[in-house]
């Protein structure tokens, strides 16, 4: 155990994220909470991409930010680990310790666009972001953004450009760069490539995928499709009202995840592959407010497995395979789990009988 | 145009904006015939002219748009006759009594088609009652079973409330009520599920499935994602620059695409299970300007099979197999 755990690059321990909701008016009285991230506990090793699907509010904006220091959790630890090998809680730094984890730490947002100021030249965003990480030179500041740009095939004279002449495709692989001049060890991708179109997509994601080999980068990756998320992550987490439900290796993960909950997003994701196979999960009803989440198991509401401990009980991640990265947050996935080996032993002994006939 | 089988057919039509001093290019030369009962899929990028295209269909066109050449053929019933709707008048009464009754268009955005300040059982009324002479009961009773049939509970008292009291997936199906109320032959869904979320837009969409199941409606379904495409449609146009550049069965277009921008668009997106070791392919470039008039083919600059021919004109469409048209010179196509 302990040597696995040398290899966590970070850790999220316990954290929650609670946004208050106010009553509005002079009087602001806090009248509930927005239970955004509610008990998350995950790690990242170095150099994987850890990719992290679900519907939009279940929380994966919140906790990416929370892993960038943009947030502080409202409960909860997160650690990464430094040059000499330690973990360190991001929430108990020094000041001069603080700024050397927040360069380590970056992230790309979904618009570009809103990532960048309107009114100044794109320069001006590598030039503050190092000034601030205390590159000195002035023309020190200018090799890198140059450096950067050609990184991601861009010209070096676009830097005296402002946003607006970009293209999406083009802006989000400046936001990129911008990340890149700061020699990060982590770049938390929250829907990188969700507002682009296809063809824009395929090249930001083959270039993230270089840029991770040869800065040796390792990504969070936040998306709500299962075919992306699945070519680029090296683990896969599904999130739900603020919790993991289910974490396991990225191979196969549509066909192998075992949450009712996963289960029914796969089936809900088109894929583009005509007459794909598919179990027909129909979820129905909406997701529940995550001021007032549902008691117990979150998804019972929606759960076709639903019994009445599912409604009382709250799951916790189980593993369910020998090397424990495949974990499951359901009461009745030992239930799964063996109806899952029994499927498999029929198609086996029936692959078998065929065998023997075509044998006769 | 057989109009047992087919009930739009779209020849060679033309759209346009005049902006200031330029004109912007939106629909250059489309050209699709959409199968009576079938799901007709429209995919390409934005800025492609999918939207206005369809928006041309209903003539629901700002007052600085012009439909500069070609047909949009109707043929509400099978075996009767076909109208050209690219000829009526956008304000008259024969287009008004198309639109809404015969064709009903939802859009991508269901909270800016509704009005808040009415309940969704007033709105749904307000086209019914605009197409057809029917009692006030008898509507009402129409319209709780549409929203029940449409998976809306408790319908009769959701009949009463407003639209802020529904949810973006249920506001959809408020839309989609509104447009099935008057049981249309043509259901036109231009991107419906863009700004949903993936549970709920797989209930939204196999929702239009059971439509056409129990109504026999013909439905468009307009959308820049491939796996919609691949999963609820029957046949799909694969716009590019205001044109269809190839069409036919969403099988022939995934398994044998002839177009070199189908071709990458059906590569450059990753399907479960492929190796990770593989780049996606991508298209170098970007689209052009819709304000600059092109006078060859428009995908030429960033085409990595064109040739000489592809400087000087326009491909016209071939039938590469059975249904299946293509646009192209490396493919057989010709000026
Ligand atoms: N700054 C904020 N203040 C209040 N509520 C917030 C804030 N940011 C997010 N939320 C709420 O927290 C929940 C999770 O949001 P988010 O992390 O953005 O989800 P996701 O990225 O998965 O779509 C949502 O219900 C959202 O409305
Ligand atoms: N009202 C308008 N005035 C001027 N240009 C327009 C207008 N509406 C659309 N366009 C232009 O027409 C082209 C096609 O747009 P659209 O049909 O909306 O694309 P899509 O739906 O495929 O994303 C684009 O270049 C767009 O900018
Ligand atoms: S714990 Fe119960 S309600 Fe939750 S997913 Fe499992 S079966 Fe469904
Ligand atoms: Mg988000
Ligand atoms: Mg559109």
């Amino acid at each position: 155990m302990a040597e696995e755990q040398s290899k966590h690059l970070l850790e999220i321990k316990d954290v929650k994220k609670y946004f208050p909701v106010t009553r509005p008016g002079i009087m602001k009285k806090t009248i509930g909470y927005v239970h955004a991230v509610d008990g998350v506990n995950l790690y990242i090793d170095e150099g994987e991409t850890l990719g992290i699907v679900g519907e939009s509010g279940c929380g994966k904006t919140t906790l990416g930010k929370c892993v960038v220091h943009l947030y502080d959790p409202t409960e909860g630890e997160i650690s990464f680990r430094d040059d000499g090998g330690s973990m360190k809680d991001l929430s108990k730094l020094g000041s001069r310790e603080n700024m050397e984890m927040k360069r380590k730490i970056q992230m790309v947002f979904q618009d570009p666009y809103s990532a960048m100021n309107p009114m100044k030249y794109i320069w001006t965003a590598f030039d503050e972001a190092l000034k601030i990480h205390g590159v000195k030179e002035r023309k020190e500041r200018y090799r890198i953004a140059s450096e950067m740009m050609e990184a991601v095939n861009l010209r070096p004279d676009y830097l005296y450009r402002y946003p607006h002449e970009f293209s999406g495709g083009q802006l989000q692989r400046i936001c990129i760069a911008r990340c890149l001049a700061l020699n990060p060890k982590l770049i938390v991708c929250d829907e990188p490539v969700s507002a682009l179109d296809v063809s824009v997509q395929a090249q930001i994601l083959n270039l993230m995928r270089r840029l991770q080999k040869e800065y040796s980068l390792t990504y969070i990756f936040i998306a709500h499709d299962i075919s992306v998320v699945e070519y680029m992550s090296t683990r896969i987490a599904v999130m739900y009202l603020g919790k993991i439900v289910e974490t396991a290796t990225g191979e196969n993960f549509s066909t192998k995840c075992m949450h009712p909950y996963a289960q029914a997003l796969m089936s809900a994701i088109p894929i583009p592959v005509p007459d794909a196979k598919k179990d027909e999960v129909v979820l129905s009803g909406d997701v529940p407010s995550p001021i007032r989440p549902p008691k117990g198991c979150r998804f019972h509401p929606r759960c076709r497995y639903c019994t009445e401990r599912c409604k009382t009980e709250e799951p916790e991640l189980v593993p369910v395979d020998e090397s424990g990265t495949h974990l499951v947050a359901c009461h009745y996935v030992r239930e799964m789990l063996q109806n899952r080996l029994q499927t498999a032993k029929k198609e086996d002994s029936n692959a078998g009988q065929q065998d023997e006939t075509s044998a006769v | 145009m057989d109009t047992q089988n087919t009930i739009l057919q779209i020849d060679h039509l033309k759209t346009r904006f005049k902006v200031g001093k330029k004109t912007v290019y939106a629909v250059n030369d489309v050209n699709l015939s959409v199968a009576r009962g079938h799901v007709q899929g429209i995919v390409g990028e934005s800025g492609c002219g999918k939207s206005v295209t369809m928006r041309t269909v209903l003539q629901l066109l700002s007052p600085n748009a012009y439909i500069a050449g070609g047909d949009i053929l109707f043929a509400p019933e099978p075996g009767g006759d076909a109208i050209d709707l690219a000829k009526m008048d956008r304000y008259g009464e024969e287009m008004r009594a198309i639109r809404g009754q015969k064709i009903a268009m939802i859009f991508q955005n269901p909270m800016a088609s509704l009005n808040p300040v009415y309940t969704i059982g007033s709105q749904i009324m307000e086209n019914l009652l605009l197409h057809e002479k029917v009692d006030k009961e008898e509507a009402k009773k129409r319209i709780i079973n549409l929203l029940a049939e449409l998976g809306i509970p408790e319908p009769e008292q959701r009949y009463n409330e407003y639209p802020h009291q529904f949810s973006g997936g249920m506001k959809q199906r408020v839309m989609i009520a509104i447009a099935m109320i008057c049981n249309p032959g043509l259901l036109i869904a231009d991107e419906p599920t863009t700004a949903l979320d993936v549970t709920i837009q797989a209930q939204i969409l196999r929702l239009m499935l059971e439509l056409r199941e129990h109504h026999g409606t013909s439905v468009i379904i307009v959308t820049h994602n491939m796996g919609i495409i691949a999963e609820y449609c029957d046949d799909v146009a694969v716009m590019y620059m205001g044109r269809v550049v190839e069409s036919g069965t969403v099988r022939q277009i995934f398994q044998n695409p002839q177009h070199p921008y189908t071709r990458a668009l059906v590569r450059c997106v990753p399907v479960p299970g492929m190796p990770k070791t593989n780049d996606l392919e991508t298209i170098s470039g970007s689209t052009p300007d819709a304000s600059i008039a092109f006078d060859h083919c428009e995908f030429e600059p960033r085409c990595k099979f064109a040739t000489e021919a592809c400087r000087k004109g326009f491909p016209q469409a071939v039938e590469c197999e059975p249904g299946h048209m293509v646009s192209c010179f490396a493919r057989g196509g010709q000026s």
